[in-house]
């Protein structure tokens, strides 16, 4: 088990008679990125709170690197790290003054070198001397990822890293996370509700709901759990002969407008209705697959479909 | 206990302190105006009984040391979880007691630097010297009343971690509660028979009655002391206690982690 970082076992958080986290188990192994996915309420965050010893958990173990994290919180502390679009530094002070507090809990050897080295990795060195809460919020996720990183930890937990961040600026905050995984084999466990952003960092996704684990597998072959597949056909003509096929194959569609018809079919039938239907005749000027997405397995889940 | 972690709690307070002019005016501004005011008041007093004027003084010098402490130890948190950074400071690998212990090294450093400044204040303005009451009686008193104030701390703090900032008031508004009943400025024998009985029950009542008995007869009421004393300590035992119990608490039902929510 040398190469499991994490490992959680029957974990167990209640609220009164509800239960939050219901006896979940799960292993993050060393270098991976497992993505934590789930509707509101499901439990990620609190599983997250547990998993740092912030709210105790009820039963279960919880273990870094081998070792129980009740028993030997300091030193698991002391390896990982924590980031979220929640949770903020303070903001009176400066941003350098913030990390160097940071340095000092981590005990952090040469801590000015290691603060201006991390503040150069994400090109921010101009905000060191910076008010915290005048940064912008993209600032603010950077300044919140130097500090998670200052002690070089082996693991970090990100509650929605990129929540309330532009498109532009969620996007580099991705491509950043990127590099450091590759740079320095991080391991990471993330949660978001950004299924494009899971599908594209996540090798491994994690559904919960109502505090269980209701499916946990990669992105790609989550999505290969829904058959169920749409084509829309853009045509110029035929559409009766169009009609007909489809309803002497006993195909499932909608015609859209006169021109587009979309068309619900199990995955590894497409390839059969194209060819069938481009031996009709029927002239098709496009053709989109939408095959399914990480977002239908979550809708499905959370939909209970 | 990590001495380092320990520089990092007492890096942040000075950060906070020097950037925040609430802190300034909470810990610095407004116990010198309590001093120029009672100092005047003194000033006044002494035309009937120069004792007494002495005493009123006193009693502001010195309850500059709970006020501050107290303040230190409870407010110190709030600062974090007003910026939602509590749980940045707990996910680290920091032991609650370096926390609250560099919270209270803190707190003595500006008590000691403020009781210092109004001294020399009251020295050059009102004539006073608070040296009168002893060396020794002053290392006992601070020390009596650090423990108090660091034991009233942390309860109120518990009390935040467990019921989140609505109680947040309490961590400045609680402590001045005691003031008339532990008799501050006054001779414990002036309070109704009644309220004599509860002004027992606090620490500092004995701590003030031992400060004027030396600042009258220049000794050492080491009754009133160890009296004090033993109270501290079971103030200080049952304080810890009830934060702990707090503190689970408010892990247990997730309010630690909703405080900055």
């Amino acid at each position: 088990m040398a190469d499991t970082i994490l490992a959680v076992n029957n974990l167990v958080k209640k609220y009164g008679q509800f239960r939050a986290v219901d006896g979940i188990s799960f292993t993050v192994p060393k270098g991976k990125v497992v993505g934590f996915l789930g509707p509101n309420g499901a439990g990620k965050t609190t599983t997250i709170q547990v998993l740092l010893g912030i709210t105790l958990a009820n039963g279960g173990t919880i273990s870094y690197f081998g070792k129980d994290f009740f028993s030997n919180r300091l030193y698991c502390l002391q390896r990982i790290n924590f980031t979220s679009a929640f949770n903020t530094l303070l903001g009176r002070i400066s941003v350098n003054e913030n990390l160097f507090v940071f340095a000092g809990l981590y005990q952090v050897a040469h801590a000015k070198e290691k603060i201006k080295q991390l503040l150069d990795f994400f090109e921010i060195s101009d905000l060191a001397p910076e008010l915290y809460q005048n940064l912008s919020a993209g600032q603010k996720t950077r300044v919140n990822l130097v500090k998670s990183l200052l002690n070089d930890p082996e693991m970090i937990l990100m509650d929605e890293p990129t929540a309330s961040l532009d498109p532009d600026i969620a996007d580099k905050t991705l491509t950043l996370i990127e590099d450091l995984r590759r740079e320095r084999n991080l391991t990471l466990l993330f949660t978001s509700h950004n299924m494009n952003e899971v599908t594209r960092i996540c090798d491994e996704v994690i559904f919960l709901d109502h505090g269980k684990i209701v499916a946990q597998d990669t992105p790609a072959n989550l999505t290969k759990r829904i058959r169920a597949a749409r084509i829309r056909l853009t045509f110029e003509e035929k559409k009766e002969v169009l009609e007909k096929y489809l309803r002497e194959h006993n195909r499932q569609f909608t015609f859209l407008d006169n021109h587009t018809v979309m068309i619900a079919t199990e995955e590894k039938f497409i390839p059969k209705v194209l060819f069938g239907i481009s031996k009709t005749g029927v002239f098709l000027t496009d053709i989109e697959i939408q095959k399914p997405t990480l977002e239908d397995v979550f809708l499905q889940i959370a939909r209970k479909e | 206990m990590q001495i380092k972690r320990i520089g990092a709690i007492l890096l942040q307070e000075y950060y906070i302190t020097v950037r925040s002019v609430e802190v300034i005016a909470d810990i610095f501004f407004f116990p010198f105006v309590n001093v120029l005011v009672f100092g005047f008041l003194s000033l006044y007093l002494t035309g009937s009984n120069a004792l007494a004027g002495q005493y009123v003084l006193l009693g502001m010098l010195l309850w500059q040391i709970i006020w501050i402490v107290e303040y230190s130890v409870a407010v110190g948190s709030l600062w974090n979880i007003w910026s939602r950074n509590l749980s940045n400071l707990f996910i680290a690998p920091m032991m609650t007691q370096e926390f609250i212990l560099a919270h209270t090294i803190s707190g003595i450093c500006k008590a000691l630097l403020m009781v210092l400044l109004t001294s020399i204040l009251s020295v050059y303005i009102f004539h006073f010297n608070i040296l009168s009451v002893g060396i020794l009686p002053l290392i006992l008193i601070f020390i009596n009343f650090t423990i108090f104030a660091f034991a009233f701390g942390i309860a109120i703090l518990g009390l935040i971690f467990r019921y989140s900032t609505r109680l947040q008031a309490f961590a400045w508004g609680l402590v001045p509660i005691i003031q008339p009943l532990a008799a501050a400025f006054y001779p414990l024998s002036v309070l109704p028979a009644p309220m004599q009985y509860l002004a027992y029950l606090f620490p500092p009542t004995f701590t003030f009655e031992a400060a004027r008995y030396s600042l009258t007869y220049h000794t050492v009421n080491w009754q009133l002391f160890g009296i004090s004393f033993g109270e501290n300590i079971i103030y200080c035992i049952l304080c810890i206690f009830f934060f702990r119990m707090m503190f689970r608490k408010s892990r247990d039902t997730g309010q630690f982690a909703r405080n900055e929510g």
